[in-house]
């Protein structure tokens, strides 16, 4: 990290010499201006305990009790409802001192549903995340690198898919994603068939900004100087310019993930998202939603705000990283 | 931080007074403390008196202050390319200061704007009127500004770095025309610049400032005929002179401008001064008499350093 | 200027083919063809040939492709091919009206942009003027505007394509542009009150709030508008303020003026909320950092130094560089305005566009969800090249080459 953020700005001590000052790195000042954030750190250790919890804990204390590979004594069985000593399921019970969070329509645990469906939205928000940064850079780098017909090809392309109104796509494709036969099975049901359509229809802002960077980068002195040094393409791209363009990146993806936790959620609410049995906090609430009518408000206001509190962390985690990862900002300010 | 830090000063009605320093030296705050146009966050003064026509512009309800700004006091930008609005005619944003200040009606504001263009030897004023600021070079746009900022025939016009961002051809004529219309109006001038030589050709009396504070004061002739302050000598040190042989080496001043977050003890020019002493890093010198009968310099040893005697290029102190 | 607008107009529709290839590709692919759900169906086999037929069903797929491409852009009749063909038949006022409305438009739209405007402010209402106009103008020619494609019959046997979706336009119209204007009305004065008082307490909890609603799905904040401000607002305190669903009463007609514009905007304004909520927090995010940068700039500071009042320096230099960027914004969010209503329309009942793709999307009707998508991605298109042309008049520096 601290390669990447030696920006060619340098820092505010260049010319400081003969100066008796402690130099502070760039690595200094994101570090300090993190710190400023209150906001972005508190956010940083809640998601990573809602990774925590969602990817380890809820696997291990929850399953399937009728599937295979539920050998493990888990507590929970968040596919199968609740039921009392006379074998009735316990529907739409209030949230009580044993079940914290209530029981659902089908008498299913929501608190055991709630720590496990953390890992589909999760999953979506990271995939989609993970893919737009690799579609969006390479794709950007590229255009920006090589002017002309690549840039053209490339940019029409991206106009192209920025075109694209996103949620009718979304819906079309997330309704059909199961009927797809020649897709692999982990694509057409489950959280990686979504994450793979949102990645492939959001990745245009980013291409658009990693060009732009680009454009403005391949200009500078140190890029001609690595240049005439006889340094390839490749190594111009990965180890001269990417480094530099790498902040508005990592902002852009952050921002990223949580829009794409957000329309599954919508996708998962007009049932063409993650489908059931699989939890996600979108169906839930959708769910929730609906019964929420009859005053079993229990299932939209958990399953609602495990979601809420996960994008809202991971957007001010993106304002902090945006703020510290500028270079222009120094310490004083503010 | 304390970007400016007791300074003091007077400019008389009429006069060419040029603030010269690094960049960081306070003299573009000092200019804007006097136009009140420093706000929080950005900043704010803590405490201090201007005195301008008998009334001091700090005490003064904001009300008042505006018929100031623009009417009594004119103030010219660094940057002519960012200082004018992009979305308005140059005709609006002329028209706009003339009515507000000289209350007349949107008919004859046009023809005092045509009138304050011409003066500043823009062709076609009525045309130019309805133009767009980008329709224009760097040196146009500026004369607008000059041209705005006399409109009002103001009593003082503070040009900040005025010349700076335009290029050497443009620069002297800018500066010219400014000062000559100045001087037709009896327009008293603040020149704020970091160029000596600007300072010298068109300046009555100069102060020299250093981080927030000012080191040296006097007239023209005082200041580059006998420089007081270590500061001011290597500054004139650093101008090319085309007058001179190339047989001596250009001088510059040694180290950066200080932090004002973290000043140094003493005589803030210490860490940067040949002649230290260990009174510099104790005390701070006040602005005393010395030199000539205008003369003013904030140095411990302003009277008894000739500064021209010791050489300093081989580096030595005393 | 137009060699631009044309240049957009291509770039639109490669955009829109590229898009109807797509969901034509994906639909024919899923499940083994978008008739075997009818197929199911013995009394349908009429039906299915008909189908068949129109379609071209069990030709290739690349020329089904173009059969409905050919039958997208093709008039359904002569009398429809000969354009905007007006009813003559009841001459009079009425029949004239949309070719006045239309010629006046025209003329208007002509004078505008060819009259030397200097007056910035005159420019920027000469833009919306215009745009207003030939709303105007349109809505009052509509009813006598007979005009179709032949975009085919619902799979779901509801009728044709094209009736259906315009029949349901009107209603997303009324909600996405309410939705459009509380956006603009309430986002846009908070982000500047916001960069006013930077950093107050208003701030704070202004960017907190737009956070929150940047956080939330849809479905989440129009469900709680439902429960909130219309189920449990009236279960404890008995006023009936809001409806949640439906466009109007089932008794609209047998009111009064007055009781039907009550009516009309009780079913409106939750709706519309959930729509704006998320919009609001965009733009006043947008429009405090755009005003920021315009408060901090050069040309403000010669404002200030002028001797203008703040109102002044703020309202009149600060505001007007401060909205241009927003124009763009607006146009990005005509998408997310669209994907909204699809939201909200289905869970107000709202009997929209939005609530017709969802249904025609269950049934796999693929005529009218083509057509759906279709309808969205040209809208999407025209709106942008609307934004692009406001974006110059609005910003003198902008040439278009």
């Amino acid at each position: 990290m601290t390669d990447l953020l030696n920006r060619p700005e340098g820092g505010p001590n260049d010319d400081a010499e003969g100066m008796a000052v402690e130099p502070i790195t760039q690595w200094d000042l994101f570090i300090a201006r993190l710190r400023r954030h209150r906001l972005a750190m508190i956010s940083t250790i809640f998601l990573f305990v809602i990774i925590i919890v969602s990817f380890i804990i809820g696997p291990l204390l929850s399953c399937d009790k009728g599937a295979v590979e539920c050998d493990f004594p888990q507590l929970w069985d968040y596919t199968d409802g609740l039921r009392d000593d006379n074998d009735r399921l316990l529907v739409n019970i209030a949230p009580r001192t044993e079940i914290p969070f209530g029981t659902d329509e089908l008498g299913r645990d929501v608190l055991a549903r709630v720590v496990r469906g953390g890992q589909a939205s999760l999953t979506v928000g990271f995939v989609t995340g993970l893919l737009v940064a690799s579609i969006g850079t390479v794709v950007g780098a590229l255009a920006g690198y090589y002017p002309g017909i690549v840039d053209q090809a490339l940019m029409r392309f991206t106009d192209l898919i920025l075109g694209l109104p996103l949620l009718p796509v979304a819906i079309v494709v997330g309704r059909l994603l199961p009927e797809l036969t020649f897709l692999p099975d982990w694509m057409q049901s489950g959280p990686w068939g979504i994450a793979f359509l949102l990645g492939f229809l959001l990745w245009g802002g980013l291409a658009r900004i990693v060009r732009a960077e680009f454009l403005s980068l391949r200009e500078k002195e140190f890029v001609e100087a690595a240049r005439a040094a006889g340094a390839s393409d490749r190594r111009i791209i990965f180890r001269h310019i990417l480094p530099n363009a790498m902040s508005p990146i990592i902002v852009q993806t952050t921002l990223i993930i949580g829009a794409a936790i957000i329309i599954e959620a919508a996708l998962s609410f007009l049932g063409f998202g993650v489908r059931p049995p699989t939890p996600t906090w979108g169906g839930m609430a959708a769910e929730g939603g609906g019964v929420a009518v009859r005053g079993f408000w229990w299932e939209l206001v958990f399953a609602g705000s495990a979601l809420v509190s996960t994008v809202l962390a991971v957007n001010f985690i993106g304002d902090g990283l945006r703020d510290a990862l500028d270079p222009t900002q120094t310490i004083e300010r503010k | 931080m304390r970007a400016v830090d007791g300074v003091s000063f007077d400019i008389a009605a009429g006069e060419r007074r040029g603030v010269v320093g690094e960049s960081g030296s306070g003299k573009s705050v000092t200019a804007m403390s006097i136009m009140r146009l420093i706000e929080p966050p950005a900043g704010e003064i803590v405490t201090g008196t201007i005195d301008f026509q008998g009334t001091n512009l700090l005490a003064m309800p904001e009300d008042d202050m505006q018929d100031v700004r623009g009417g009594k006091i004119a103030m010219i930008f660094q940057d002519p390319m960012t200082s004018l609005n992009p979305v308005y005619t140059i005709g609006d944003q002329l028209m706009e200061t003339i009515m507000l200040h000289q209350h007349v009606n949107k008919h004859d504001a046009r023809d005092i704007a045509a009138q304050a263009l011409d003066d500043v030897h823009i062709p076609g004023p009525q045309t130019v009127l309805d133009d767009y600021p980008h329709q224009f070079s760097g040196g146009m746009r500026q004369r607008v500004m000059i041209a705005m900022g006399l409109s009002c025939n103001p009593d003082l016009l503070i040009a900040d770095e005025p010349t700076t961002a335009l290029d050497v051809t443009t620069q002297a004529q800018i500066m010219d025309l400014m000062l000559q219309l100045a001087a037709d109006r009896g327009t008293a001038v603040m020149l704020i610049t970091h160029d000596l030589g600007v300072v010298a050709g068109f300046c009555d009396t100069i102060q020299v400032m250093y981080a927030g504070g000012i080191v040296e004061s006097g007239t023209a002739q005082e200041i580059f005929g006998d420089p007081q302050h270590p500061y001011t000598w290597g500054l004139l040190g650093s101008m090319t002179r085309l007058d001179e042989s190339h047989a001596e080496r250009l001088h510059s001043v040694r180290g950066a401008p200080p932090s004002l977050i973290n000043p140094p003890r003493g005589c803030r020019f210490n860490p940067r001064c040949d002649f230290v002493q260990d009174i510099c890093r104790a005390s701070y010198p006040a602005l005393r008499t010395s030199g000539g009968d205008d003369q003013l310099a904030a140095c411990h040893f302003a009277v008894d350093l000739d500064l021209k005697t010791i050489d300093v290029r081989e580096g030595s102190t005393t | 200027m137009l060699a631009y607008i044309i240049r957009r107009l291509v770039y639109g529709v490669v955009t829109l083919l590229a898009l109807s290839l797509v969901v034509f590709l994906l639909i024919q692919a899923s499940g083994g063809g978008p008739l075997d759900r009818l197929k199911l169906n013995p009394r349908m086999a009429p039906v299915i040939a008909q189908l068949t037929e129109q379609w071209g069903l069990d030709k290739p797929i690349m020329q089904q492709y173009f059969t409905w491409l050919r039958n997208f852009v093709t008039p359904t009749d002569v009398a429809s091919a000969a354009g905007l063909t007006v009813i003559f038949g009841k001459i009079g006022i009425q029949g004239i009206m949309p070719i006045v409305t239309i010629v006046i438009a025209g003329a208007y739209t002509a004078w505008a942009f060819l009259a030397k405007i200097n007056q910035s402010w005159w420019r920027a209402f000469r833009a919306f003027s215009i745009v207003f106009v030939w709303v105007i103008g349109l809505w009052l020619a509509k009813s006598r505007i007979v005009f179709s494609l032949s975009w085919g019959d619902s799979f779901r046997g509801d009728g044709a394509v094209w009736d259906n979706i315009f029949g349901a336009a009107g209603a997303t119209f009324r909600l996405g542009i309410t939705a459009l204007l509380l956006a603009l009305l309430i986002g846009i004065p908070l982000g500047i009150f916001q960069a006013i008082r930077q950093y107050s307490f208003f701030d704070q909890v202004g960017t907190t709030l737009s956070f929150i609603a940047f956080s939330t799905p849809i479905f989440i904040i129009a469900i709680g508008f439902q429960l909130l401000l219309a189920l449990y607002l009236e279960k404890w305190t008995g006023v009936k303020l809001f409806f949640v669903t439906g466009m109007t009463d089932p008794g609209y007609n047998d009111l009064g003026f007055m009781a039907q514009i009550g009516d009309v905007v009780r079913h409106l304004v939750l709706p519309a909320l959930s729509i704006a909520l998320i919009s609001i927090a965009s733009y006043s995010r947008f429009q405090r950092a755009s005003m920021l940068e315009v408060m901090h700039s050069d040309y403000l500071r010669t404002a200030k130094a002028k001797g203008l009042p703040r109102r002044r320096v703020i309202l009149k230099h600060a505001l007007r560089n401060a909205l241009i960027p927003i124009v763009t914004l607006v146009s990005l969010d005509v998408a997310g305005i669209i994907g909204g209503a699809i939201i909200t329309e289905s869970i107000f009942g709202w009997p929209g566009v939005g609530r017709l793709y969802i249904q025609a999307i269950n049934a796999v009707d693929y005529p009218t969800v083509m057509a759906v998508v279709m309808s969205i991605g040209i809208g999407i298109v025209i709106m942008n090249i609307v934004a692009d042309i406001l974006y110059g008049v609005l910003d003198p520096r902008v040439r278009y080459d």
